[in-house]
């Protein structure tokens, strides 16, 4: 009994997904959508990080 | 730009407490692993620590592997969460207040504290919940800070603009403050075999729940941001993140397979390992395609770390689905397999994704110092290591599995076991090394060294030109999407909770609660009328076991296999661990199951064993417990006491209820397949070593080489009898009554048969019969060499007839009236007169008996009852009775 419920329950927890990205091309730009952000996101950070470490070596190579 | 873009974090990340979390993660590995080595250490080095129980070998595997999972894991996850949440989210962390706080809370009211306690022998003798109740409430209080500090910032975000790490990240955290109190307080009010069930949850949910997704997050964080790409898939990775989270809570039961937990649940847990794995094969699919264009070996090497742990992760997950099938599990179960498989997970799939963590975040610390060499190097030597630990280890659990199949002494799996135990001591050479290295890499170098490596990801691709379309539709998304937060959003939310709620309350109700309530009526329909309760003192006796950490080397559930079947006897019962608060199930063997240890072993050989395992297990790798006795075996301190009452207790419920409660229980169980098969076991307690008064004896037939014997005699006799049989071991004079000095009798090889098969009930002379019986035919041949009697002469006449009239008054009641040890009164002594007609002991020798007595046996001393001449004539006469193997040749 458990393990029908199991494998049952998880044909229709994939079949779900899979379906819903078969029919629903909303459903797939919507999904991939937060790799995108967060990429942009991500390389916003690393220029500021890479700005600030620069900054902090023209400081530290000006002649005091 | 989008929404998150506006938001810019540049310095919303608390880069101070990345660093103090990054730092006390190293610190904490390295006391962590130096733990890990020193257990190591112990199985070839037993007495290096002496028998300091501070140091013990129990002791210090519950410190180990407590510090990988909250000190190293633990920090290493928190430290990146700080960086990690603000750049996810566009928003800070709670406050930096809190976080102070936390670290403050994890560092010196979790593992400071959690580690003094388990040394000092407060714990619970539980897989991955080795840390007293006192300590896993700091825990608990922990987890909650860490929800208020790092989770508020997601709750500001609607869910479809959740990144894949973001999912993991909550999920983790909300799971772990679910699953944590489940596993680590639940077992101590749940008894035995239900409450191991819950245990097993728990051993996977630690996994599954906390480590898993956490550094899951890490990998989806550190790949596409190293490598200036997004992931290849989102939607796998989501389908990943739902299945992960559906399935790991499932799998808690394969831990114990086999054992009395209802197989339904068993089976369950089965199925739902085997498909996890595949949902882990689409992880990683989408995690490798992440890394395209990076090569086999990535450049940078906060990546390099990262792929190396999606490719230990892949190997792990599929080792594990493999391993939880009953074919496999049968076989591996218990064995250095599993040490291989746990550290694989934890030392190679979550450390190496740790450290890419913490690299990468590290490289982004404008004012933290990188050593880029260092790190480099540690990688190489931790990648080395850690697949030399894995590759022995796994070698050596298929080893230990063929030789525990093939019914094999128990102690020649130790021994061949020896060269594996060595390679995996070495690897820590490498796998210590790297990680000092590790540790210079992050406290030495230029400041804002790292910064390098961001240079990579910048020069990378930008996304725009490797997928424009998707970058078109990404903008189009988050354009419609800006917008307030409403009740969809909350919905939303609510929505997602109660799936992921859902799925763990799924998993503690079929395979925590619902076995549970199976063994409980198991129990109620299967114990006997009266259950035996354990007294006080066997009571105390529990605690030392679970304090020491006995269970992590000696298992305590028989398996419904043959094999378990054959070497132990009848697979445990619900009831037989009804009063285990909490269980001591245990899930390695590297000593021999106790279940049924009561009546294997003579209370006096369990002191000396615990004193010192070596005197008489030659090759036992158990650690001295000689701090329990007052300098001296027969001077037990009253926990050495209570250890044994409690050991000689093991099985004795059951072994008192036999047969007539069995017949009972066999009863109640009606067509439960698995219960009968406990029932119909040949033997109940089929230990090999047991004593019997009687048995069947096999023809030993042709010996062995006689090197083999020899072996056979040192690593199994010499303890006790000396290197020449003269009954002068290490042991000897501890034993009671003494081991028997074979240099001064002569036997017949029946009775060295008898001796060898059955054992000297009574005494601490076991029974050898795991032993193939060429081997002991070749040991028969040692005995027989060893006596130094052959050229005595015989008796006159006139002292055999006095010796004989002697012998009819005072020895024939025990020893017989033909000297065959079968006299009336011989029943009822508790160690049987010795057979005169298989054994001669020289003149001299019993002369010296007759005088002395044999302490700890019925035999008394004479000379208080005989003169000299009645002396000599009696010993004289029983040594007549003696029918030499060629007098019996002859006959035939």
């Amino acid at each position: 009994m458990i393990t029908n419920f199991i494998i049952g329950s998880s044909v229709i927890l994939a079949l779900a997904f899979v379906i819903a990205w078969i029919v629903s091309p909303e459903l797939r730009r919507r999904i991939e959508s937060p790799k995108h952000a967060f990429q942009d996101q991500l390389e916003s950070y690393n220029r500021h990080c890479h700005d600030e470490v620069t900054e902090r070596e023209v400081e530290s190579n000006e002649p005091r | 730009m989008t929404e998150m873009a506006d938001q810019a974090p540049d310095n919303r990340v608390d880069t101070q407490l990345v660093y103090a979390h990054g730092i006390a993660a190293l610190v904490t590995l390295l006391i962590a692993v130096t733990f890990g080595i020193i257990v190591a250490l112990q199985f070839i080095f037993p007495d290096m620590t002496g028998s300091w129980l501070p140091l013990g070998w129990g002791r210090l595997r519950y410190a180990h592997t407590q510090g990988i999972m909250l000190g190293w894991l633990g920090n290493a996850f928190i430290a990146f969460l700080y960086h990690a949440v603000p750049i996810l989210t566009g928003y800070r962390v709670t406050s930096h207040k809190l976080g102070r706080w936390l670290f403050g809370v994890w560092n010196f009211a979790v593992m400071a504290p959690g580690w003094i306690l388990v040394l000092s022998g407060v714990s619970q003798p539980l897989e991955w919940a080795e840390f007293p109740l006192i300590v896993d409430v700091f825990v608990v209080i922990a987890f909650l800070m860490a929800a208020v500090q790092f989770l508020p910032p997601f709750f500001k975000r609607s869910l479809e603009k959740l990144y894949v790490s973001s999912w993991y990240i909550i999920g983790a955290i909300v799971f772990t403050l679910l699953s944590f109190p489940m596993g680590n307080i639940v077992p101590e009010f749940v008894p035995g075999a239900a409450g191991a069930a819950i245990s097993g949850l728990w051993i996977h949910d630690a996994v599954g729940l906390f480590v898993t997704p956490l550094a899951l997050a890490i990998l989806y964080f550190v790949i596409p941001s190293s490598t200036g790409r997004p992931i290849y898939s989102h939607f796998i990775s989501m389908l990943g993140f739902w299945g992960l989270f559906f399935w790991y809570p499932l799998n808690g039961t394969h831990h114990y397979v086999f054992s009395v937990i209802p197989m339904e649940a068993q089976i369950g847990a089965i199925a739902a390992s085997t498909l996890l794995g595949v949902v882990v094969v689409f992880v990683v699919a989408n995690l490798m395609l992440s890394q395209r264009g990076s090569g086999l070996l990535p450049k940078e090497v906060g990546l390099r770390f990262a792929s190396m742990s999606v490719i230990f992760y892949l190997i792990v997950s599929l080792q594990g689905a493999s391993q939880a099938q009953m074919a496999l599990n049968q076989k591996i179960h218990f064995t250095d397999w599993v040490v291989a498989h746990s550290h694989l997970a934890m030392l190679g799939f979550a450390t190496f994704a740790a450290i890419g963590g913490i690299v990468h975040a590290w490289q982004r610390i404008p004012w933290a110092r990188y050593n880029a060499r260092a790190i480099e190097w540690a990688y190489w030597s931790l990648t080395i290591g850690i697949t030399i630990m894995f590759v022995d280890l796994t070698i050596a659990g298929l080893l230990q599995a063929e030789l525990w199949q093939g019914g094999a002494p128990w102690l020649e799996s130790v021994q061949a076991s020896r060269p594996y135990w060595i390679i995996r001591i070495l690897s820590a050479i490498p796998i210590g090394g790297g990680f000092v290295l590790l540790l210079v890499g992050i406290t030495t170098g230029p400041r804002g060294g790292g910064a390098a490596a961001i240079d990579e990801s910048l020069t990378g691709k930008p996304v725009a030109e490797v997928m424009p379309e998707r970058v078109a539709v990404s903008a189009a998304v988050n354009d419609r999407d800006i917008r307030p937060a409403g009740r969809g959003l909350v919905m939303a939310y609510i929505v997602a909770s109660v799936a992921g709620l859902g799925f763990f309350a799924l998993s503690v109700s079929l395979l925590g609660v619902w076995p549970g309530q199976v063994l409980a009526e198991q129990t109620a329909l299967m114990q006997p009328e009266h259950p035996l309760v354990p007294s006080a003192s066997e009571e105390r006796g529990r605690a030392i076991y679970a304090r020491e950490g006995c269970a992590y080397c000696h298992s305590q559930q028989i398996r419904y296999t043959e094999a378990d079947i054959a070497r132990f006897g009848a697979p445990t019962l619900a009831w037989e661990t009804r009063f285990d608060y909490p269980h001591l199930m245990g899930t390695r063997r590297i000593g021999p199951d106790l279940s049924r240890a009561s009546g294997t072993r003579t209370e006096n050989w369990h002191f000396v064993h615990l004193f010192a395992p070596r005197a008489v297990v030659p090759l036992s790798v158990m650690p001295s417990y000689a701090s329990l006795f007052d300098g001296s075996p027969d001077q037990p301190s009253q926990e050495a006491r209570d250890l044994v009452a409690y050991l000689e207790s093991l099985g004795r419920a059951r072994e008192l209820a036999w047969p007539e409660g069995d017949e009972a229980a066999r009863l109640a169980a009606g067509d439960d397949k698995w219960a009968l098969m406990s029932f119909d076991a040949p033997l109940l307690n089929a230990h090999p070593a047991r004593t019997r008064a009687d048995g069947e004896v096999p023809e030993l037939g042709e010996p062995a080489a006689p090197d083999v014997g020899l072996q056979l005699w040192h690593d199994n006799c010499a303890g006790c009898h000396g290197n020449d049989g003269r009954g002068d071991g290490p042991a000897a004079a501890w034993l009671s009554p003494q081991p028997t000095n074979l240099a001064e009798r002569e036997y017949t090889r029946a009775q060295l048969a008898r001796v060898l098969w059955n054992g000297v009930d009574g005494t601490s002379m076991p029974a050898w019969r795991d032993h193939p019986t060429e081997n002991l035919a070749a040991l028969v041949d040692v005995v027989l060499s060893q006596s130094t009697m052959s050229g005595e002469t015989g008796a006159a006449t006139a002292d055999l007839q006095l010796g004989e009239q002697v012998y009819a008054a005072n020895c024939a009641e025990c020893h017989g009236d033909a000297g065959g040890g079968d006299g009336y009164a011989a029943n009822d002594l508790p160690i049987r007169p010795t057979d005169f007609r298989g054994e001669r002991p020289s003149l001299g020798e019993s002369i010296r008996v007759l005088r002395n007595g044999i302490e700890g046996t019925s035999m008394a001393p004479w000379t208080d009852r005989l003169n000299d001449e009645e002396l000599v004539a009696v010993a004289h006469y029983i040594r007549d009775f003696f029918v030499a193997d060629s007098q019996s040749q002859g006959a035939d």
